[in-house]
């Protein structure tokens, strides 16, 4: 509805209010200010940036310092990883000298957990067995399992 | 509207006055510091008055005409004014100045200081007392708007600038700021009415509202 919509000033009242404004301004009007330009140039000269030369040091320094970081955790990782002494793997030096039975299993079927434990008997083991080899081997009625087809 | 006189500016030379907003960034950017500083005090006096008017605090008004042009002079290479650099001063200016927290234990009462009430030649102190008055009363009534109409009324009357320089300041399109300046002039004429010692009868604006209403609709049926 038209009634609604903000009604139009008229003429008279437009100027009465335009001439009130006018009036009420005009000391603001003729105010000025004080600053003077230098104060600008202070406070750009003082919220400078660094200029391009310091960051470019700042740059290579910055690379120097992740180059050293970079080093330092390579010298860490290797050395953790040399210290690790290798665990000798019984079953197969066991293997390798052509006993292929401790106590009724296989070398390779042994738990891990009892190594250490079975180590002391498995010089034993070996001894008997390498005896035990030679009398077959000395009778030549047996001849010695290849150690290729345990493998 | 009438005519109102322009605010002044620092005067400058006819070297000044050939060189337009576009050259002096250019020169500015080049390196040339006489033209930031012509920069500067052609607007310093507008941005003042901008600030002072939304801050009512004058030295909070002279840091935020600085923090201006530091802002210009930072952005000075990616500045491309078409005509004028004012627009975007200005905008800056209105975000500083309504971005600026006011200072605890200050109030600043109104827009004037007084220093014009004294009478001036051939005026009586009466009549210099009631001009004081009655500006105090326009000022309060100014200050009673919306911030949205308080600035457009603020850049028209107290900066001087037309309709499409406003908008470009405030961002919108110039119906709307023809919108806001008819709502807060007619907001004002009702305000100013209401005082009983100011000139302003309320009569006309009636009659002007009574003169939009449309006529009452005669049916046909009914007019026999």
């Amino acid at each position: 509805m038209r009634i609604l919509s903000p009604a139009p000033l008229a003429l008279e009242d437009r100027l009465l209010v335009d001439a009130a404004l006018d009036e009420a301004f005009a000391p603001l009007r003729a105010r000025s200010s004080n600053v003077g330009a230098a104060r600008v140039r202070a406070a750009v000269r003082w919220t400078k940036a660094e200029p391009r030369p310091v960051r470019g040091v700042a740059l290579l320094a910055r690379i120097g310092e992740l180059s050293v970081a970079a080093v330092i955790s390579a010298f860490l990782f290797g050395s953790s990883i040399t210290s690790v002494s290798p665990v000798t793997d019984l079953s197969q030096d066991t293997v390798s000298t052509g006993v292929w039975m401790l106590h009724g299993r296989t070398a390779l079927q042994r738990p891990m957990s009892s190594r250490v434990a079975d180590s002391r008997l498995s010089a034993g083991d070996d001894a008997d067995n390498a005896a035990i080899v030679r009398r077959a081997a000395a009778r030549q009625d047996l001849e010695p399992m290849p150690t290729s087809t345990i493998r | 509207m009438t005519a109102r006189s322009r605010p002044k500016s620092k005067p400058q030379g006819p070297a000044d006055e050939r060189r337009g907003d576009r050259e002096l960034v250019h020169a500015a950017r080049a390196g040339d510091t006489s033209a930031f500083d012509d920069l500067f005090y052609r607007y310093r006096d507008g941005i003042h008055r901008l600030a002072i008017s939304i801050t009512k605090d004058p030295s909070a008004a002279e840091e935020i005409v600085v923090d201006t042009f530091v802002r210009a002079h930072r952005a000075i290479e990616r500045l491309e004014p078409d005509d004028s650099l004012r627009p975007w001063l200005y905008r800056v200016a209105i975000n500083l100045s309504y971005n600026r927290q006011p200072r605890k234990g200050v109030t600043f009462s109104s827009l004037d200081d007084g220093v014009f009430d004294l009478p001036t030649q051939g005026e009586s102190p009466s009549e210099a007392a009631e001009r004081a008055e009655r500006r105090r009363l326009v000022l309060e009534c100014v200050e009673a708007l919306g911030p949205k109409h308080k600035i457009v009324v603020v850049l028209c009357y107290l900066n001087g600038l037309n309709l499409a320089e406003i908008a470009e300041i405030v961002e919108v399109p110039v119906g709307t700021v023809k919108s806001r300046l008819h709502y807060a002039l007619r907001k004002l004429r009702v305000q100013l009415s209401a005082h009983p010692g100011l000139d302003f009868e309320p009569a006309t604006l009636f009659a002007a509202i009574e003169r939009q209403m449309p006529p009452p609709k005669v049916r046909k049926g009914h007019a026999r």
